[in-house]
C-alpha cells in the first residue's frame, strides 16, 4: 500500500519530469510570499542549477516541488500529475540541518529509508532493497562507516549519507538542495562524480547552489533567483574545458 | 521465610507482577519514542487529563478505567488539534490543557464528598487490580504494541526526519495523531499501577535509562523494556515486603537504575 493512499500513476508521456506555472509560494503563517510567480520548466536528462544568495527562495521553490510547503497560487506539475502523487519519482536531498543527528539510527539504517516510498505501509525491505544500500554506500566510500550513528559522522559525511538515502530512491529526478553547501573537498569530489554518473543514467537533476560553487560543475540550465523572482531567462552557461578537474 | 513466601501465593500480588509485565513494556516502547522526540511533557500531561473521566466513569456508575480510556483518547485528539494551531506555543497549550483537565477532575471529585475513593487512581492500587482491569491492561498493551510494530519504520522515520517522511509521501500528521492515542492507551493503563502523578516516570525513566546506554533504537527498545521490568517488580517486591507505597517504590526502583546507567556512562564513556 502506497503512502499516498493510491496506485503510483505512470508519467504521462511527452510531459516533462517538472514544470511550473506562476508559482506564489508563502511560508506557514507568513503575510508576504516568498516565491512571486515562478515559472519553468524542466526537460528530461536535463541538469540544472538554482542559483541566488540566501533568501532567494532557491530552497523555498524545491520545498514546494516535494510539496513541504503548499503553493499559494500557481501550478506544479511531476511527469504530467500533480506533486502528491510521484512521490516515488522524485529524489529530495534537504540542507543538512533539518535532520535530529542525535537519533539512535545507525548510517546503514537511515539510508534503508530511501526504499521505504518503493515499499510503502506494512511492507519491510527487501534483501534486494539491502543489496542497493551496500552498492550505493560503497559508491560514496561510506560502507566502513554503515554501523555508526549518524551523529558520529563528521558534516561531509552527513551529506554523503543524505545523498547515499536519496540515491538508493533510484528515482528519475533528484532535487539536491545546497550539496555543496560547507563540504570537504573529498565529499566534493565525489558529490560530482556522482552528479556525472546520474547524467550517463538520464536522470533529471536540479541543484540549488550558491553561484561561486558552480565554477567547474557542467549544468544545461542555470536558473537564476532573487527575492523570490527568477530575474533573468534562464542561462546556458558555457561548458568548462574539463569538467571533471 | 516460608511466610514470606506465601505472599506470592496471594492473587492479589500475582496480579500485581503480572500487571507490571502488561503495563511495564508498552510504557518503555512508546517511552522511546516520547523521549526521542522530546515529548515528554505530553506524557504527564495525559496522565493527568484522564482524572475527569475517571471520576465521571465514577460518579455513572462505570469501570473507571474505561473512564479514563474516554478521557485519555479525548485528550490525545485534543492535544493534537491544539498544537497544530500556531497561536499559542505547543507547550504552553498543552500546559493549559493540562492543568485545567487535572483542576476539572479534582472539581468533580468535591461533588462526589469523598477524596478517599481516588487516592489509588492518584497514587496507584496495584495490589489492588481486578480480573477486569487486568484483563484490559492486556489488550490495550497488546494493540498499542502491534499497532506501532506494524507502522515501526515510518514512526521511526517520521521521529528523526519529519521533513523527509512527508516528501516520501508519509502523512506526518496521522501518524503523530496515532503516537498520542498509542500513548493514551498505555498511560490509561500506567495509571492503574503507579497512579495519575507518576505515570510519567514509568513512561520515561526506564527509556531514558536505555537511551544512555546504547544508541540503537531497536536495542534501546529491549533495554527500556528490561529496566521497566526490572524497576517494576524491584518495587513492587520492596512494597510488599516493607509496605511502602507501591507507586512510589516502583518509580524510585526506576530511578535507581536510571542513575546507575548515569554513573556507569559518566565513568566508562568519556
Amino acid at each position: 500500500m502506497n503512502y499516498s493512499g493510491c496506485q503510483h500513476p505512470p508519467p504521462r508521456p511527452e510531459a516533462p519530469p517538472l514544470q511550473v506555472k506562476d508559482l506564489v509560494v508563502a511560508h506557514e503563517g507568513a503575510h508576504l510570499p516568498a516565491l512571486h510567480g515562478i515559472s519553468l520548466t524542466v526537460k528530461k536528462k536535463e541538469r540544472v542549477a538554482l542559483i541566488g544568495p540566501n533568501g532567494a527562495g532557491k530552497s523555498t521553490f524545491l520545498k514546494a516541488v516535494v510539496h513541504l510547503l503548499k503553493p499559494r497560487a500557481g501550478q506544479i506539475e511531476l511527469f504530467g500529475h500533480s506533486p502528491g502523487t510521484c512521490h516515488h519519482r522524485v529524489a529530495y536531498l534537504p540542507q543538512r540541518g533539518e535532520l535530529d543527528w542525535d537519533f539512535p539510527i545507525h548510517l546503514r539504517r537511515m539510508v534503508l529509508s530511501g526504499r521505504y516510498v518503493q515499499r510503502g505501509w506494512f511492507k519491510r525491505p527487501s534483501e534486494s532493497d539491502r543489496k542497493t544500500v551496500d552498492r550505493i554506500l560503497s559508491l560514496l566510500r561510506l560502507e566502513d562507516l554503515a554501523d555508526r550513528q549518524i551523529g558520529e559522522l563528521s558534516g561531509g559525511q552527513q551529506q554523503r549519507a543524505m545523498l547515499a538515502r536519496a540515491l538508493v530512491q533510484e528515482a528519475e529526478m533528484l532535487l539536491l538542495d545546497e550539496p555543496f553547501n560547507a563540504v570537504d573537498d573529498e565529499t566534493r569530489k565525489l558529490l560530482i562524480e556522482v552528479l556525472e554518473t546520474l547524467r550517463q543514467e538520464d536522470k533529471t537533476v536540479i541543484i540549488a547552489t550558491h553561484e561561486p560553487e558552480l565554477e567547474g560543475l557542467p549544468f544545461d540550465r542555470i536558473f537564476p533567483f532573487l527575492e523570490g523572482r527568477l530575474v533573468d531567462k534562464p542561462a546556458t552557461p558555457p561548458k568548462p574545458a574539463c569538467p571533471h578537474e | 521465610m516460608s511466610e514470606a513466601l506465601d505472599i506470592f501465593s496471594l492473587t492479589a500480588v500475582r496480579r500485581a507482577y503480572l500487571a507490571i509485565l502488561l503495563v511495564g513494556i508498552p510504557c518503555a516502547v512508546m517511552g522511546c519514542f516520547v523521549v526521542l522526540r522530546r515529548m515528554a511533557f505530553i506524557g504527564d500531561a495525559l496522565a493527568h487529563t484522564v482524572l475527569p473521566g475517571i471520576v465521571i466513569a465514577f460518579l455513572k456508575g462505570f469501570h473507571l478505567f474505561f473512564g479514563a480510556l474516554v478521557a485519555g483518547i479525548i485528550t490525545s485528539f485534543g492535544i493534537g488539534w491544539l498544537s497544530r494551531r500556531k497561536e499559542v506555543r505547543e507547550d504552553t497549550a498543552i500546559g493549559i490543557l493540562f492543568t485545567a483537565m487535572f483542576a476539572l477532575g479534582i472539581l468533580l471529585m468535591g461533588q462526589t464528598g469523598s477524596f478517599r475513593d481516588f487516592e489509588g487512581i492518584l497514587f496507584g492500587n496495584i495490589l489492588y487490580l481486578d480480573r477486569l482491569t487486568l484483563q484490559a491492561m492486556a489488550v490495550l498493551g497488546g494493540l498499542s504494541l502491534l499497532l506501532l510494530a506494524s507502522v515501526f519504520k515510518e514512526m521511526e522515520l517520521v521521529s528523526y526526519d519529519p521533513s523527509y517522511a512527508q516528501t516520501i509521501g508519509i502523512k506526518t500528521e496521522k501518524l503523530r495523531y496515532l503516537l498520542l492515542l498509542l500513548l493514551a492507551f498505555t498511560v490509561v493503563g500506567a495509571i492503574q499501577a503507579v497512579g495519575v502523578i507518576l505515570t510519567s516516570a514509568l513512561l520515561i525513566t526506564p527509556a531514558a535509562t536505555a537511551a544512555l546506554l546504547t544508541k540503537k533504537l531497536p536495542l534501546m527498545i529491549l533495554l527500556a523494556s528490561l529496566f521497566a521490568l526490572l524497576g517494576g517488580w524491584g518495587g513492587l517486591t520492596f512494597s510488599v515486603f516493607t509496605n511502602f507505597p507501591s507507586g512510589a517504590a516502583i518509580v524510585l526502583a526506576c530511578t535507581l537504575f536510571f542513575g546507575l546507567a548515569y554513573l556507569y556512562r559518566s565513568v566508562f564513556r568519556k
